[in-house]
């Protein structure tokens, strides 16, 4: 428990004090039992309003009040200069209920009017100093009701003023207030035309007695409506909450409406910078969005406010965290795209450079040695060397050809990928059953990605399940082509080990695919590609 | 001494020349050298020669123009045979080249132009009406494990001789190379005729027929 709830037990004690005191004094003990509970439940209604909006100075306004009541005329019997400093304290009772009521929420004064209409309210006690120096009966019946209805009609016409401005939202949380408002406000009225009547013409007891009676009844009217105020700020709290889970599946599309509906604020909105000229105030929501709002949206409730932008930053952080990955992947997606395109080039053009160059070359270094070799005498020591060197270097092209062959088949390219797998078939050393239900041909880089798939498996299977049957096959299945190779070897491949699988699973990743190898010892190897497979087009 | 006309068709010069060289020494005289497919049809209308020498990989995209090019001109030109070089053997493209043409046509390694004799030797086959299909393509398909269905019913011995019929290789030859006797090959080439139900009809196609199906089992 907060430590200024320690005022209860001291306000109790004041209680106490006070009734006997005025019991003492000869009092009504009825009234001042009644009027003291009343001052009591404003002390323990400041102390709500104070633990629920520490910011605000409704709560230390309202123990005031209540203090003021408790203490307000204590000991005046005793000591004159107790009964005058009572004297002149007797308006702080109202003025301290017109600062609370009018300033309600935040307890601040917002215009100068406000400003200006609490500094005379609070200069007036002076007024009252004046009167009692100069002693003067007349002046207090004349001048007191007319100071206080003055001072009346100008807090009812700011309250009024006061209401015109507020948000939607602003004036629904006010409005009990606007009904605590009403009630001292007619007492205070109902005093001041008594007075002011009473001056002139004698009035019926029960009048006075009516106002004696509704003096008191206040004390509880307040405290009870800022008790109202506060339930309804705590459902405007249940919303925020709700506008938390709502906003995990809201677009950031929604979160302005969302937002306005919380705040109660049909004018709030979500922008880059404030256009020049708006009136409105803005709050930052990170990512370099303002949230524009009504100038005293926040003032209602700043804990409200703070949460409801505090929810939609996350909803905007998160959002942007997620385009920020999104855009990540695909930029990550396209590089790996782009790598294994390049490479794909690049074996293409090495490829052609073997053939167009170094072995053409070759070729013409052959058939220069062939025609020295015809003009050498059979069996002569040159005639042996030349073959020797012949043969050498048809193994040398030999050699070149196998490893053009493996950078880019040619087949692949020319007669597509059935044809080029059915060579694979005819030259693999383990016996392939192929089946390929695939019409028309594909994008180059899927078909060249099922060929290595498929290439890459056979000779995994010739190497590490010899004797085994293999059977290939490759399907549609709606857009996507699968590609399935299962050896009946003995199994326990792991695809983190063989640096052959692993970087097929990178290609077959490259164009948006996956690749599984399901390998458990005993049950063969089986490796699966599905990748999507638009078809060429045209 | 046969005097075979020839035409080459290479994009490289160097290798037009060498070519050039080495057929002019072994006795076989070269009328024409084109370096793309349309020149190669010009000379071989101008030249009417006896055999077309042909790479495979031409302008304008360096791919297959050699075969679709050895296709056309045994339609267009039946008297000139077709041998076509190529960087690499392909059985699809040996396919291609043979299927409907079933004589006259080679498909050999592009460095087989190293081996003067056995690059006479092939164009003096294809010139005599046989179909050479390089070794090496043999060599490859018989290094698989894999028997096809299609031949399960040839013994070892049979699947062989077939074999070298697909290289091309006539009875005497396989004889040599088995070192057997020319009846013993023959008994084996008619064992495999009548095993891969191949009708009886002139040698040479039935010959053709059985290296075609050979290579279609594979």
């Amino acid at each position: 428990m907060p430590r200024r709830w320690v005022l209860l037990p001291i306000a109790v004690v004041l209680a106490a004090g006070s009734v006997a005191y005025w019991t003492w004094s000869g009092a009504d003990v009825r009234w001042t039992v009644l009027a003291t509970l009343g001052y009591l439940a404003t002390i323990a209604g400041g102390l709500l309003a104070w633990g629920r909006r520490p910011d605000s100075r409704i709560g230390p306004l309202l123990l005031a009040w209540g203090a003021y009541g408790l203490v307000g005329g204590v000991g005046a019997r005793w000591s004159p200069v107790l009964f005058l400093v009572w004297f002149c304290a007797t308006p702080l009772y109202w003025i301290l209920l017109a600062h609370t009521l009018l300033t309600y929420p935040d307890g601040r004064a917002h215009t100068a009017a406000e400003r200006w209409f609490l500094r005379i309210a609070y200069a007036t006690p002076l007024l009252w100093l004046a009167i009692a120096t100069f002693d003067a009966p007349v002046l207090y019946r004349t001048v007191r009701p007319v100071v206080a209805a003055v001072l009346g009609l100008w807090l009812l016409a700011l309250i009024v003023r006061r209401r015109l401005r507020m948000t939607p939202a602003q004036r629904r949380s006010a409005t009990p207030v606007l009904w605590a408002t009403a009630g001292p406000l007619g007492v205070f009225l109902y005093a001041t035309a008594l007075n002011l009547i009473g001056n002139a013409t004698p009035i019926p007891k029960v009048l006075y007695d009516a106002y004696h009676w509704a003096t008191p009844a206040v004390s509880f009217w307040v405290p009870a409506a800022l008790v109202v105020g506060l339930y309804r700020s705590k459902l405007a709290r249940a919303d925020v909450a709700s506008l938390l889970v709502r906003l995990r599946t809201a677009s950031v599309d929604d979160l302005r409406a969302e937002l306005a509906a919380v705040l109660r604020d049909p004018t709030l909105e979500i922008a880059a910078e404030r256009p020049p000229g708006d009136a409105r105030a803005s709050t930052a929501l990170g990512a370099g969005l303002l949230l524009l709002h009504h100038p005293s949206a926040r003032d209602e409730d700043p804990e409200l406010f703070d949460a409801a932008v505090a929810a939609a930053a996350v909803k905007l952080d998160n959002a942007r965290l997620t385009e920020r990955v999104r855009a990540q992947l695909a930029e990550v997606t396209a590089s790996r795209e782009r790598l294994v395109h390049a490479a794909d080039e690049e074996r293409g053009r090495i490829e052609r450079d073997l053939h167009d160059g170094a072995q053409q070359q070759l070729i013409g270094v052959g058939m220069a040695l062939e025609s020295a070799r015809m003009s050498v005498p059979e069996g002569s020591t040159t005639a042996q060397l030349l073959d020797e060197a012949n043969d050498q270097l048809r193994a040398s092209i030999a050699e070149l050809r196998a490893l053009a062959r493996g950078l880019r088949p040619a087949l692949l390219a020319e007669r597509g990928l059935e044809v080029a797998l059915q060579e694979l078939r005819r030259r693999a050393p383990v016996p392939v059953s192929l089946t390929v239900e695939v019409p028309g041909r594909l994008d180059p880089a899927v078909e060249t990605a099922a060929y290595f798939v498929v290439a890459e498996s056979l000779q995994n299977a010739s190497r590490h399940a010899s004797g085994a049957r293999v059977e290939v096959e490759l399907r549609r299945a709606g857009s996507d082509l699968l590609i399935s190779v299962r050896d009946d070897g003995p199994g326990g491949a792991d695809q983190r080990n063989g640096s052959g699988l692993r970087g097929l699973a990178d290609r077959v990743a490259a164009i948006g695919g996956r690749l599984t190898v399901a390998s458990a010892p005993g049950e063969g190897t089986t490796v699966s590609a599905r990748v999507p497979a638009p078809e060429r087009a045209g | 001494m046969s005097d075979i006309r020839l035409v080459l068709a290479d994009d490289s010069l160097i290798i037009r020349a060498g070519l050039a060289r080495l057929l002019e020494a072994g006795g076989l005289h070269v009328v024409a050298e084109a370096g793309d497919v349309p020149e190669l049809f010009r000379a071989v209308a101008l030249e009417a020669p006896d055999v077309a020498i042909v790479d495979i990989r031409m302008p304008p995209t360096h791919t297959d123009e050699g075969i679709r090019a050895a296709g056309r001109l045994r339609r267009e030109h039946p008297t000139t045979a077709v041998l076509v070089l190529s960087q690499y053997i392909e059985t699809p493209y040996a396919m291609e080249l043979l299927n409907g043409r079933h004589s006259h046509v080679g498909y050999l390694l592009k460095d087989r132009v190293l081996e003067r004799v056995a690059l006479i030797g092939a164009v003096r086959r294809v010139h005599a009406g046989e179909v050479v299909v390089d070794t090496a393509l043999v060599d490859a398909l018989l290094n698989t494990q894999a028997v096809p269905s299609a031949l399960a019913p040839l013994s070892d011995r049979e699947r062989e001789v077939l074999a070298l019929m697909a290289e091309g290789l006539t009875d005497r030859g396989i004889a040599d190379r088995l070192n057997l006797s020319p009846k013993t090959v023959g008994t084996h080439i008619q064992h495999i005729f009548d095993r891969l139900g191949i009708a009886d009809s002139p040698t040479d196609n039935r010959r053709v027929h059985a290296v075609l199906s050979y290579l279609q089992a594979l």
